[in-house]
């Protein structure tokens, strides 16, 4: 069945986790069935380079579990936006699940839901109807409660909590989204709600978008969904926070991309590029008042959602392809900061940067990784970060939010200025170097440092081929070459980065004296927020539903 | 008429998530909200037929997608409610309470 | 234990019921034991490990039985019962076999959570 490779995609990291699954009912073999489990995510990866010349020609690979025909079966589909999906989440998948084979030991259990979470990503990515993304949000959502909570701290618990109940509430309105939909319509599959249903543009049809809209946003963390965000990723165990903030928040972005494409959305896009704009402001803000390591990231990864959200939603010809350009990098760079960062809380024991120290003799390797994540967020030449931004700036020609993009660009700099100490060259204290954590090495052992390398690798190639990338992301969303091509490498460009770079350093040492610090430390109690967050939200949707007439 | 009831019961489940500072209460809030979509949803199936979805039986049946569809539903609101004690059970033996303020403030304490 | 006859009535695929209800009535069963008894007598008739053994391996079963499908070549989740009879009733078998593994799953892995959250007084 020549079709039927599109099923291994999620059939592959299944079986691994009935392979790590084993690997718990029989501790002795649990050595082995970790890494073999690990080794399952390979094959998505050859899958969807196989299938990626059929869908660069603009063909939709269609599959249905079982061989029940529509609209009764279960249906895959894999177009350009599920290709996008599904490989972001293998690339950095396969880089972290390689690191937790490392030295910190987690166990079989682990790997069976970390890969149950990855098929559930998986399957967002490449469902064909609306119930069955529901479900497998919720195979990511429960794996996820469990993995952040995974080392039993109070934090993580907390955060656990937090993120659960914010989450279960945001899909209860998802369903009701799918609800209206039935009622419409009566059916639910993607492909056939394409082909009219769809467009359709009654109150009850933009309802049910907006519906949907509110249960995704929350998994995406634009603003106001965002306040589960920063504890989750920051209290989670270290290469959860990767692809957390690497795959997670993507797959559920781009499945709010194809839904709002498919309900014919587009009068949507002006308000979701300010949330955007506002989202990246807000977040950059926050992140620079941090000290905790881990939050500083997680702050960032909301604001880079927001550049990816506020392009997207700009409407340009290019917006599909800068956003999801981004959006590709951000996974790269963000997951590799992660991780990188991740080792350094390890190593030190501590989580304040002003307390951690200077690691960058301790571990070398890792700090040029992280200098080469920094760099690519901060968006300097020649790091992917940098071609991304520039894609996005020109997809967001002539937008009045855009203003708000570039301010927060420098902040970002700011901020990873603020960040970069700990891995700056330092006294070499090699008696924690060599002392030991439960038993455990402190320093990352070989299997963290060949993840770390290739997703620094990454970002440097997808930096310096930055236009071949945009052009080969075009294709896949669009079905045509690169029209716009912005200029990467000249000097005229090149220079434009020069003065985000000067600002940043200022806005640094005026950071320095910190009373913004006083900001982040207020407490956000639960009740509060939520009302606000789901009350705004849902009015400003509706609003817009009602107004665009 | 039925609708009404649904929206309220729905209703009532959020207000018991945003209002209710005892993590429990607030799990029940989520578990009641959870049911009203799920009557909703066979509410509405419901209308379409006169009986259970039973092959063989001769009669118009009610649309049995839905209800498919919210045998998953259920099954997913088990699993998360179940998770949700789980770490309402965990906080409470590591902090003794089970006031969301409070599991807050303290853990706001252990951050920096 | 008259509770578990109860669970045969749920268990089934021509009528309202099917593998998830069978499999918390039979959970319910083990939990009224557990409330009335204590976690203790509940566990002498139902080990810890033999439950998450049993969890586990249903889980594998409903992956393998799944998997049979594509083995079959007719996708996962085919219907591998449609090959070999061609009379309505054995049809419905697969349906038949998967509630059966999911009733085991459900009942043990629901079992479990209780037990494990009683464990810990």
């Amino acid at each position: 069945m020549t079709d039927g490779g599109l099923v291994w995609i999620l059939l592959a990291p299944l079986i691994g986790a009935s392979v790590a699954l084993l690997g718990k009912l029989f501790p002795g073999a649990s050595k082995v069935a970790r890494p073999l489990a690990a080794a399952s995510l390979t094959a998505p990866v050859f899958i969807l380079i196989s299938l990626a010349g059929r869908v660069l020609r603009g063909e939709v690979i269609r599959y249905s579990l079982g061989g029940w025909p529509q609209p009764m079966g279960i249906a895959l589909t894999m177009d350009g936006i599920a290709w996008v999906s599904a490989a972001i989440t293998a690339v950095i998948a396969l880089a972290v699940v390689l690191y937790s084979l490392g030295r910190e030991r987690y166990s079989s259990e682990f790997f069976f839901f970390f890969l149950m979470m990855v098929t559930g990503m998986f399957g967002v990515a490449v469902t064909g109807d609306l119930f069955t993304m529901f479900v497998f949000f919720e195979i990511i959502a429960v794996t996820i409660y469990v993995l952040i909570a995974w080392e039993g701290t109070v934090t993580g618990l907390a955060a656990s909590f937090k993120y659960l109940i914010l989450s279960s509430t945001g899909i209860l309105f998802f369903l009701l989204g799918i609800f209206l939909v039935y009622r419409e319509t009566g059916i639910l599959s993607i492909s056939l709600l394409g082909e009219g249903p769809a467009g359709t543009d009654t109150a009850v049809m933009r309802l049910a978008l907006a519906s949907l809209c509110v249960g995704i946003g929350v998994r995406t963390a634009f603003i106001p969904f965002h306040t589960w965000l920063p504890e989750a990723h920051a209290y989670a165990p270290h290469p959860i926070s990767a692809i957390l903030s690497g795959a997670m928040i993507k797959v559920s972005f781009f499945a709010m991309v194809r839904v709002i494409m498919l309900f014919k959305g587009e009068y949507l896009y002006p308000m979701l590029t300010w949330i955007g704009a506002i989202t990246a402001l807000t977040a950059v803000v926050s992140a620079l008042a941090q000290t905790d390591v881990k939050r500083l990231l997680a702050y960032h990864s909301i604001s880079q959602l927001g550049y990816i959200l506020a392009v997207f939603a700009a409407g340009s010809s290019i917006a599909l392809t800068a956003s999801f350009f981004h959006a590709a990098n951000h996974a790269l760079f963000k997951s590799l900061l992660f991780l990188t960062v991740g080792a350094a809380v390890r190593f030190s024991g501590e989580r304040n940067l002003y307390r951690m120290g200077r690691l960058g003799r301790e571990m070398p390797v890792f700090a040029v990784a992280f200098f080469a994540g920094a760099l690519s967020i901060s968006g300097i030449p020649p790091f992917n970060g940098f071609a991304s931004k520039a894609f996005i700036v020109s997809g967001m020609e002539g937008s009045i939010a855009y203003p708000l993009l570039w301010i927060t660009s420098f902040l970002t700099v700011a901020s990873f200025i603020k960040l970069g100490r700990i891995y700056l060259p330092g006294a070499a204290t090699s008696e924690i170097g060599n002392s030991e954590i439960q038993g455990l090495k402190r320093t990352p052992g070989a299997l963290e440092t060949i993840s770390v390398s290739l997703l620094t690798l990454a970002c440097v190639a997808t930096g310096v081929f930055g236009t071949r990338t945009a052009d080969f992301l075009n294709r896949l969303l669009y079905g045509t070459p690169l029209s716009v091509v912005p200029d990467l490498f000249s000097v005229k460009a090149l220079l434009k980065t020069l003065p985000v770079a000067v600002l940043g350093i200022a806005a640094y040492k005026l950071v320095l004296t910190e009373t913004g610090q006083r900001l982040s430390q207020k407490v956000k109690a639960m009740a509060p927020p939520l009302r606000v967050v789901l009350v705004l939200f849902l009015a400003g949707l509706l609003a817009f539903a009602a107004a665009a007439y | 008429m039925a609708l009404y009831l649904i929206g309220a019961i729905f209703l009532t489940g959020l207000w018991g998530v945003v209002n209710r500072a005892n993590m429990v209460k607030k799990v029940i809030g989520l578990s009641i909200a959870n049911s009203a979509i799920i009557l909703l949803f066979v509410y509405q199936g419901s209308l379409s037929g006169n009986t259970a979805p039973i092959e063989g039986t001769g009669e118009v049946m009610v649309d049995p997608l839905p209800q498919a569809l919210m045998l998953t539903a259920i099954v997913v609101g088990v699993c998360v409610m179940a998770l949700a004690l789980v770490l309402v059970y965990r906080l409470y033996r590591k902090l003794g309470t089970l006031d969301i303020r409070e599991v807050e403030r303290r853990s706001w304490k252990l951050h920096d | 234990m008259i509770l578990f006859g109860f669970y045969l009535l749920a268990y089934g695929h021509t009528s309202p019921g099917g593998g998830f209800q069978g499999g918390v009535v039979m959970a319910s069963g083990v939990i009224l034991l557990v409330v009335a008894r204590g976690a203790k007598a509940a566990e002498a008739i139902f080990p810890f490990r033999s439950l998450s053994t049993t969890e586990a391996v249903a889980f594998l079963a409903f992956i393998t039985a799944g998997l049979s499908g594509i083995v079959l070549s007719i996708g996962f989740l085919g219907n591998p019962m449609a090959r070999v009879y061609t009379s309505a009733v054995p049809r419905v078998g697969m349906t038949l076999i998967l509630n059966l593994i999911i009733g085991i799953e459900v009942g043990s892995g629901v079992s479990l959570i209780c037990l494990r959250l009683f464990r810990e007084e």
